[in-house]
């Protein structure tokens, strides 16, 4: 009873941290929230029965690191089993899928594959694969290359460059290899649980488990989206696409106007690191963004080389867009 | 006794903690096979189905051959340089210490490479692998959806969590991503199902739900707060992918595409 409420709890937290980290107009209050609320419930956390023996023997620590090493080197075959089970978790959810000989998704695949080929993963085990589903109009990405698209989204760009800065961000997460990071993450720590926990009080030691469910947040966070932006618009820019269409699209979703954002400097420095990345790959010395997504999305167009404004979308890709997605 | 076993368990602690925080450094290495960076003169094997072999370091430059699953290449070169972003490198050992070493592995996205018969192209390094990779069972195909089942199906649930996904603990899965606390749980009913269906845009425009003023979920998304039904399909999948066309060749398949809409090598 005590371990389902937990479980419960713990499910419920998740949700709250997921909707506050994604909801981008302010995301940052959202992380605090989540930070807060996830050190609450590392202090109430009660030890887990994850693995801690197997068979009823507890295990040695070398046996446990060798499993972790193990479980968390992946090569492309690795990460496409590990992609495959993630979009299939959800799969059956969508009552219509696209099939993948519709043009939408032939034409979603090569956009894909196009932006790859400028990018640092072009190819992956058994190449960039869309899955398009009939659904509001959300995208994910999983390990391996698998791309998830729900039709709704034809309704969300207007543009194929918007189409494409949809697609490169979910690319960017495949290529920072985000949910190997993130099943790395929630191994090593629960790895760590096991190795830390005193048989004769677990009470005393056994926060590992919500340790790690914050851990995962590292996979996916509002963080990660952001760098996700950021890399995408790196992708679509050597691919040719107008990477302000990716944040005509983040306007649209946020509300906000992509006109009123104001050019940052140079804001070197300050405390607030988990706020604000800089685009320096670690140093410190690159210009640092504001917050917001769609502020930072067009500040890293202007800091990586512009173009200043918006250069307008190619006409014969939104022709095409139009031919292909509305019959137009 | 007890406080032995607490000694031991203490002292183990830091031999723990060290082994943590390699296990993060090593994850650090992500964008390639996992922890193995790769070494001029080293040979190393392919790990992707067909991989074409380019003239240079782009995808975006003619292919010059094909290198075939569990080939061995031998490492002449490495080509662009690039650092992870700033949320996979790891910190030591506090955020605000000023003498923290940032831990930033520096890669490379491909590599020129001598084939099996000896001829020279560029391949990009995330499709290589090594050592125990190359031999593993970890990097052998066959089977995929029935291997990666068996493999961790309580850490792979784990990580669906973590992906906004979470369950019921009771009963199928459902969304929390885009759900406020106070949004009641989806479930996977018929009706639900159905809703989903019938949520998708159909029209032309910008038409996402205006139900409550919460909008983008994860990552890039449209619709409103309403939760989607999570209900696992592994066979699906697999059926799905099965028919979804695997280009072996993105460069020529998609040659005309790109200069139809001035990308890559036309724009």
């Amino acid at each position: 009873m005590k371990k389902s409420k937990y479980a419960i709890g713990l499910a419920s937290l998740l949700c709250v941290a997921s909707a506050s980290a994604f909801n981008l107009g302010n995301f940052s209050k959202g992380l605090e929230d989540m930070q807060k609320q996830m050190q609450q419930q590392m202090q109430q956390a009660q030890p887990s029965n994850s693995g801690n023996s197997r068979g009823g023997k507890k295990r040695g620590i070398f046996e446990i690191a060798q499993e972790l090493e193990e479980n968390t080197k992946r090569g492309p075959v690795g990460r496409l089993r590990l992609g495959f089970d993630q979009i299939a978790a959800g799969f059956g959810g969508f009552s219509k899928k696209l099939s993948p000989e519709d043009p939408r998704s032939i034409y979603v695949g090569r956009i894909l594959r196009t932006l790859a080929l400028g990018g640092r993963m072009p190819y992956t085990y058994q190449g960039w694969t869309p899955i398009l589903v009939e659904g509001p109009g959300d995208a994910s990405a999983a390990a391996g290359g698998l791309v998830q698209v729900q039709s709704g989204i034809f309704g969300l760009v207007e543009t194929e460059d918007e189409l494409a800065g949809v697609l490169a961000h979910e690319m960017a997460h495949v290529e920072l290899d985000a949910s190997s990071y993130d099943f790395a993450t929630k191994m090593s720590a629960k790895a760590f649980d096991e190795m830390t926990e005193d048989p004769k009080n677990p009470n005393t030691m056994g926060s590992a488990q919500a340790a790690y469910n914050f851990s995962t947040m590292r996979g996916f966070s509002t963080r990660t989206e952001l760098e996700a932006d950021e890399r995408a618009i790196a992708v679509l820019k050597k691919a040719g696409y107008n990477p302000y269409g990716l944040c005509r699209v983040v306007a649209r979703v946020t509300g906000e106007d992509i006109n009123s954002v104001e050019r940052v400097a140079n804001l070197l420095g300050g405390s607030n690191r988990g706020d604000s990345l800089d685009s320096s790959g670690g140093t410190g010395n690159g210009p640092r963004y504001p917050n917001g997504r769609l502020a930072r999305c067009v500040n890293t167009i202007w800091h990586t080389g512009g173009p200043d404004s918006d250069p307008g979308d190619s006409p014969k890709r939104t022709a095409r867009y139009n031919k292909i997605v509305w019959n137009q | 006794m007890l406080a032995l076993q607490k000694r031991k368990i203490a002292k183990g602690f830091g031999l723990i903690s060290t082994l943590f925080s390699l296990s993060m450094t090593s994850t650090a290495y992500a964008g390639l096979a996992m922890n193995d960076l790769p070494g001029r003169n080293q040979t190393w094997m392919v790990a992707c189905q067909k991989l074409p072999m380019h003239a240079s370091a782009t995808g975006y430059s003619k292919t010059v051959g094909f290198l075939n699953y569990k080939d061995h290449v031998k490492i002449k070169k490495l080509s662009v340089k690039y650092e992870l972003p700033p949320s996979q490198k790891v910190e030591a050992p506090e955020n605000d210490d000023p003498t923290a070493i940032n831990i930033v592995p520096s890669l490379y996205a491909w590599a020129q490479v001598n084939g099996p018969s000896g001829k020279k192209g560029f391949v990009p390094v995330s499709c290589l692998v090594n050592g125990r990779l190359a031999n593993g069972k970890y990097e052998d195909p066959s089977d995929i959806a029935k291997q990666t089942v068996s493999l961790s199906a309580e850490t792979i649930k784990q990580t669906v969590s973590s992906r906004g996904f979470s369950r019921k603990e009771k009963g199928d899965r459902v969304a929390m991503r885009g759900m406020s606390p106070t949004d009641p749980i989806a479930d996977c009913s018929a009706e639900m199902i159905e809703s989903n269906a019938k949520a998708t845009v159909s029209s032309r425009g910008f038409s996402r739900k205006e139900k409550g003023d919460r909008v983008a979920m994860r990552g890039m998304s449209s619709s409103g707060s309403d939760g989607i039904c999570i209900k696992e399909d592994y066979q699906g999948l697999e059926d799905y992918i099965k028919k979804v066309p695997f280009v072996t060749d993105s460069y020529n398949e998609d040659l005309a595409f790109r200069q139809e809409g001035g990308l890559g090598e036309f724009k």
